[in-house]
């Protein structure tokens, strides 16, 4: 198996009069959790999007598990979208039995648990739910899957500093040694406990990729810290 | 996989759909009734002829609705469910975008054909209790009615009912991907997604009208070049109802492999 889950070379993405992603070089280990951290419109979420195949490159290419963005790497994704993307007309149980019929590694189980213990009714259609327990329904879904890459784009957005704490525990709980878990976010503070790696991006461009344990040893700094420097407005 | 998918779009679409079939048909009943009592009650005679009136024109209203609906939400569901916010989700299942495609169509397809069916069902249902014709009259002259054009025209009825079955099929499906690959390329931009959506539409509008005419015209000119001093054979309509068939079948595929392109290449989620 090779040790890189997912690489860019030379990827650039260009939207009408705006380079939103300038010639990204880097490539991400199996089983780490790593911080894709940058400033509102640095580029995260384009980049995430293209991984997903929902963005197509403008230039230059990103390969999952040696592949473009295909079926393939779709069965090797599980993506946390920045918005809810569910079908609102659905009961939590109904959407519970999609992904279960779509994803061989999604694991039912350990969806319905993380939604009693998050006391969400799976009767209940998701437009009733509020925008936090709707949050928490996605991000369940795609923590119950047994994939190879975690792309999870602003998970803790709009959910209340317990819920914060519990998707963390999710998130660690969930991590293999094979499998890589990316958090795009600006909550660094809320983060940088579980991270093993970090990215930061700002205006398309990669500035730093390094080891957490690095920073603070080289740096003698928190990774808040060193953010709120190295993006100082 | 696509079963899957197909069976999720009927569930999607029916959820608003199938209520609306289900007016339609108790209306028609509703209606239907309504006129069948009018002429023993003259005492209330105003008021069920208003009454009567209304309903009817609920009726009529409640079909040509339900035939719109299924064609409406047929492109709404498309945006909404492929190149919207829910397109986060379907783009990312492991699933191909022709497959994806293929759900939204076929379960369009035949839902647009139920609400052809429903119309029709709902107009006989009308007719028979409404009308003192009964349900063995009204088939029996159609019977006749047939069997009258079979041996006046030599014409092969099933074989006509066959070819208009399979044209109406293939024209829905070839409209409904006339929109889908007119909203995924103009999708495929960043801004004024829908206006180009519109504009890609006109073009492949525009475009299939020329070219119909132009086949038109050259399809005379090798008829006439053909049929000079033979009598009209009997297999003529059927060739023409070939060629019709053919014509839409070949436009129906340019639309879905436009509307794969963009999804495949171009898609473009904001």
């Amino acid at each position: 198996m090779n040790e890189i889950i997912m690489q860019c070379n030379d990827l650039c993405k260009n939207y009408t009069g705006k380079q939103a992603l300038k010639n990204l070089n880097f490539s991400i280990k199996r089983g780490r959790i790593i911080g894709l951290l940058g400033p509102n419109g640095s580029g995260k979420t384009t980049l995430i999007k293209i991984a997903n195949a929902l963005l197509t490159p403008s230039s230059g290419r990103i390969l999952i598990n040696d592949k473009a963005p295909g079926i393939e790497s779709k069965r090797a994704v599980a993506y946390l979208s920045d918005c809810v993307c569910l079908p609102d007309w659905m009961r939590v149980g109904e959407l519970v039995e999609l992904f279960a019929s779509f994803y061989d590694n999604f694991i039912t189980q350990k969806a319905y648990e993380m939604i009693k213990n998050l006391g969400i009714d799976t009767n209940a259609r998701l437009k009733t739910l509020s925008k936090g327990n709707k949050e928490k329904v996605q991000l369940i879904l795609v923590m119950s899957r047994d994939a190879d890459l975690y792309l999870l784009d602003e998970p803790m957005g709009g959910v209340d500093p317990a819920t914060r704490d519990y998707i963390l525990n999710t998130i660690i709980s969930n991590y293999r040694e094979n499998s890589s878990v990316v958090i795009s976010t600006h909550l660094i503070a809320d983060v940088e406990n579980i991270l093993d790696e970090v990215i930061f991006i700002n205006n398309g461009e990669i500035v730093l990729q390094d080891m957490v344990d690095n920073i603070r040893e080289k740096q003698g700094k928190s990774v808040d810290l060193l953010f709120r420097e190295v993006f100082r407005c | 996989m696509l079963g899957k998918l197909i069976k999720y779009e009927f569930r999607a679409s029916g959820r608003l759909l199938l209520p609306i079939y289900g007016a339609v048909v108790i209306m028609g009943l509703i209606s239907s009734i309504f006129i069948r009592l009018r002429p023993d009650f003259s005492f209330g005679g105003k008021l069920l002829t208003v009454a009567s009136a209304i309903s009817m024109i609920l009726f009529f209203v409640l079909i040509v609705a339900a035939i719109i609906a299924s064609y409406i939400f047929a492109i709404y569901r498309y945006k909404k469910n492929l190149l919207d916010s829910e397109g986060y989700l379907m783009n990312t299942l492991p699933v191909s975008v022709w497959q994806n495609i293929s759900a939204k169509l076929i379960p369009a397809v035949i839902y647009q054909l139920l609400s052809i069916v429903v119309a029709f069902i709902a107009g006989l249902l009308f007719f028979i209790i409404g009308s003192n014709v009964t349900a063995t009259d009204l088939f029996g002259a159609a019977e006749r009615f047939f069997e009258e054009l079979a041996r006046v025209s030599n014409v092969h009825l099933w074989l006509v009912l066959a070819e208009i079955t399979i044209l109406l099929l293939i024209s829905l499906a070839t409209s409904n991907l006339m929109v889908y690959a007119a909203l995924s390329a103009g999708h495929s931009y960043t801004n004024h997604k829908m206006l180009i959506s519109v504009g890609v539409y006109v073009i492949f509008y525009i475009a299939s009208q020329f070219i119909n005419t132009f086949l038109l015209i050259a399809a005379g000119t090798f008829l006439d070049n053909i049929l000079t001093g033979v009598e009209l054979t009997d297999a003529l309509p059927h060739m023409l109802m070939g060629g019709i068939i053919l014509l839409e079948t070949a436009y129906g595929a340019i639309y879905f492999f436009i509307s794969g392109y963009f999804m495949k290449n171009k898609l473009n989620l904001q």
